[in-house]
């Protein structure tokens, strides 16, 4: 213990802090194992089809039958809010997949090599960083076309900067870390250097990073199904479904309820876990 | 030294942490008298409670997660023990302190004037030529080569011994009768500590100011104070005359720290 | 000064790079114009001679360059569906975007600063913590559906504005502004949470500083500790934050937008996206990638001006 420096450095503060962002990230655990389950129940034994039109149970409330009412086409909510999670789900998994492999060789390469194409990439990168996710993907949407795995490319594509901004930063400095230099001295490769010598050290960060990936793909697949231009109908997406919700809020309130609510869970799940795995 | 007068009385200081599971105590039964005018020496390693001890005296403990017991006595007033505002009328003011990292010491975004002037506005109504006058004259008698310069200047710009300088040119600026120096050269090169280390032989010669200087560098507590109070896990183990100490240390401990000085002749 | 300068040709080389992508892009995407106005039963001579006139055979440099010189002179094509110059179809739009985005701006800056100031002063007190939950989950509800929130509380059950009864500016400017107030607060919500809680870590790490100790061993009270030395220092990241979202709230309200059916950008931008109208996604993804650097730029510079150590550093 350090106890001649520092009064303001609380010693407790570390223990405490680390107790917080467990609570975070058990919390935010729970809540995305929570909608994991909600979600796979819906793939396997979801109430009712999903698309199935019943237009005797047009705007039905909530009831035993059907737990979360039904659509302005009789369709089951419940089934149809299982059905989205899973499409979201499977977007922003894609997201986060395209972003961080890229990101990754990006940002590995870069800070670990450095150089004229180091800068070059880094400007390039940084230029793109600076524009709003959202921006982006419409840009790609617009030149690839909508539906599912355009926007998937598309939010991957917007997500490499901010990845390959986060590794670099950590190869940078672990480049310069004795256990690296002592790896070099052995006559390590370059490529065992990177991928089994510095990258396994860079996991929480990377891990933080990958959880508000998530946290960000599933909001922008939302907002792209939500205008429209993500998944296409009649496949069910919690973005298009509170869309439609939104025309029939006075009679429905429930139909745009529910979907919205995954949503929310959702996020905050993953930015919970970011948020206990992060911090510095 | 009879003759001079008692300016600060710590009595029975006892400093225990609550900010674990099992309660720390850090110093126990801690005594000091201060004279004015002199140099006292606070030695130890690190752990020992020096700094804590010094942290009391200059009221700085957090308030939170620990006891504090006994009293420090400064002209009728109970540091340890008043209420805040009270002891703000003595902080900067009557004791001033410096610490071990001067870059991080000084607030980043202010520039060195503003940081050496804040003690004046607080504690007192001087005018503003006034109080650059004053800035100037305690910037000039930290030895620094180029006051008006420095002046404008913010922290990251200057080196290690001159953050030191501004360091003790703001802690000396309301002319106070006590300076605690907490290891306030370990963060500096060996030419530069003499030279801060005589920067703060002058001020207390000029100024009359009683220096606690805490260090656990032997060969500069030699050099610099007239007494000495050896600290070992909260305790102090042994106090006197440099010169007793040094020549005749009682205490084991004590002895092994000397022994650790070493010893280059320069001559 | 120097700084200013760099960040400002930094901005202008952005700028090209990023125009210059985007008019390739589109030009691969969007075909041959000369055979998509001649249709593919003209002969090649005719095509041939069409390509040289609308200067089609030019290296792309140089119909970049044009392109660009066009669009600076306020011509940005015409729209393939409405059959009408671009800038006139938009340029009306500008302003209600970023009225929307502005009121949003304004509104997370009065409702994070305050906040965050009073969760990191009062930190761990039950009010903090309340505070706290309520921000983390407030933070994680999209704008789209917090304005569809709004939308049926504000107005719908207390009646404060009426779904969907857009006022333009140019009828009245003061019920312009009132409806715009609850799109804006859709947008602002997220960013503020956000802004709240980042101010809060940043003053909770400040405080542990040694300046701060430096602070305190000056006389100065609690009060004064806080405000004039953590808080300044605390506001740095923030403020580049509050930058950041300056022009996510733009391309947010593009989204938000279609919630109130406010006919800003973001509506044409969406029609024409799905129209396959290029010249004017172009026009629009341009406007607003140019309003985001210019941003960036001023943010960077307004950093730099705050905080002492980044001009040395770039020097």
């Amino acid at each position: 213990m350090k106890i001649n420096n520092y009064i303001f450095v609380k010693d407790i503060s570390l223990k405490k802090n680390s107790l917080k962002n467990n609570r975070n990230f058990i919390a935010g655990s729970i809540i995305v194992v929570f909608m994991m389950i909600f979600m796979l129940v819906g793939m396997i034994a979801s109430p009712y089809d999903p698309t199935a039109i019943d237009s005797s149970a047009k705007f039905q409330g909530m009831s035993l039958a059907h737990w979360f009412g039904c659509d302005n086409f009789g369709r089951d909510i419940l089934s149809r809010v299982m059905e989205g999670t899973y499409a979201t789900f499977k977007v922003a998994f894609g997201t986060v997949i395209i972003g961080t492999l890229f990101g990754i060789i990006v940002g590995a390469l870069t800070g670990y090599y450095g150089g004229l194409i180091d800068e070059i990439l880094m400007r390039i990168n940084d230029s793109i960083f600076a524009f709003p996710s959202i921006l982006l993907a419409l840009l790609f949407i617009s030149l690839l076309g909508a539906g599912t795995y355009q926007v998937t490319l598309a939010l991957g594509i917007a997500f490499i900067p901010s990845f390959a901004r986060i590794v670099r930063a950590e190869f940078l400095k672990a480049k310069n870390m004795d256990y690296v230099k002592v790896a070099k001295l052995m006559g390590a490769s370059d490529f065992r250097i990177i991928f089994i010598h510095i990258l396994p050290n860079t996991y929480t960060v990377l891990l933080s990073s990958i959880m508000i990936g998530f946290n960000n793909a599933v909001l922008a697949e939302a907002s792209m199904s939500f205008l429209g231009i993500g998944v296409q109908p009649p496949d069910p997406s919690l973005g298009r479904m509170l869309s439609e919700a939104q025309i029939y809020l006075a009679k429905a309130p429930n139909y745009a309820l529910f979907p919205g609510v995954a949503i929310i869970l959702l996020i905050l799940g993953f930015s919970l876990m970011a948020d206990g795995i992060g911090r510095d | 030294m009879e003759d001079k007068k008692l300016i600060l009385k710590v009595t029975d200081l006892n400093i225990e942490f609550h900010d674990h599971l099992i309660p720390e105590t850090v110093v126990f039964d801690f005594d000091l008298d201060l004279y004015e005018g002199e140099i006292v020496g606070l030695v130890g390693e690190s752990g020992s409670g020096k700094s804590m001890s010094a942290m009391a005296i200059a009221g700085l403990l957090d308030r939170k997660h620990m006891n504090k017991r006994g009293s420090i006595d400064y002209d009728g007033i109970d540091l340890l023990n008043c209420k805040r505002d009270k002891l703000r009328t003595i902080q900067g003011n009557d004791i001033g302190i410096i610490f071990q990292e001067p870059l991080t010491s000084l607030n980043p975004v202010y520039r060195i004037y503003d940081q050496v002037e804040e003690p004046l506005r607080i504690h007192t109504s001087l005018t503003k030529e006034e109080r650059y006058e004053k800035v100037l004259k305690a910037l000039k008698d930290v030895e620094l080569d180029d006051p008006e310069l420095v002046m404008k200047q913010y922290p990251h710009e200057l080196s290690g011994g001159m953050r030191q300088r501004v360091m003790i040119a703001t802690a000396m600026i309301m002319e106070p009768k006590i300076l605690i120096a907490d290891e306030p050269t370990t963060a500096l090169d060996v030419t530069i500590q003499a030279q801060i280390v005589k920067v703060l032989k002058k001020l207390n010669k000029e100024h009359g100011t009683a220096i606690i200087f805490i260090s656990h560098d032997l060969s500069l507590v030699e050099k610099l104070c007239e007494r000495v109070l050896v600290m070992k896990s909260g305790y102090i183990v042994e106090s006197g005359l440099t010169k007793d100490i040094f020549n005749n240390p009682k205490e084991e401990y004590t002895k092994k720290l000397i022994s650790a000085i070493p010893r280059i002749d320069f001559d | 000064m120097k700084f200013v300068i760099k960040k400002f040709v930094t901005m202008v080389i952005t700028i090209i790079m990023v125009t210059l992508f985007v008019f390739i892009a589109f030009n691969l995407i969007s075909g041959d114009a000369a055979i998509s106005s001649l249709g593919t039963q003209a002969t090649p001579e005719r095509i041939e001679s069409l390509r040289n006139e609308l200067g089609l055979n030019d290296p792309v440099l140089v119909q970049y360059g044009r392109w660009a010189i066009n669009f600076l002179k306020g011509d940005m094509g015409i729209s393939y569906s409405y059959r009408m110059p671009v800038s006139t179809m938009i340029m009306d739009k500008v302003p209600v975007t970023l009225t929307m985005a502005l009121i949003a701006f304004v509104l997370m800056l009065i409702f994070s600063i305050p906040v965050g100031i009073y969760t990191s002063k009062h930190e761990d007190g039950w009010i903090d913590r309340s505070i706290i939950i309520i921000n983390q989950i407030l933070m994680a509800i999209p704008p789209f559906f917090s304005g569809i929130l709004i939308t049926f509380l504000f107005g719908r059950l207390l009646k404060l504005f009426t779904p969907g009864g857009y006022i333009s500016y140019d009828k009245n400017i003061f019920g312009f502004i009132g409806y715009m107030f609850f799109p804006a607060l859709a947008i602002a919500l997220p960013k503020a949470t956000m802004a709240v809680k980042m101010l809060r870590s940043s003053v909770l790490k400040e405080a542990k500083l040694d300046y701060v100790r430096t602070a305190y061993s000056k006389g100065n009270s609690t009060n004064e500790v806080f405000y004039h030395h953590v808080l300044k220092n605390a506001m740095l990241p923030v403020i580049t934050f509050f930058g950041m979202t300056l022009t996510d709230m733009i391309a947010g309200s593009i989204i938000v937008e279609q919630v109130f059916s406010v006919p800003g950008l973001g509506r044409i931008l969406l029609t024409s996206i799905s129209n396959r109208d290029y010249p004017v996604v172009m026009a629009i993804i341009v406007i607003i990638s140019v309003m985001v650097l210019l941003i960036n730029m001023l943010v960077d510079i307004l950093y730099s001006v705050l905080d002492p150590r980044i001009s040395i550093e770039d020097k």
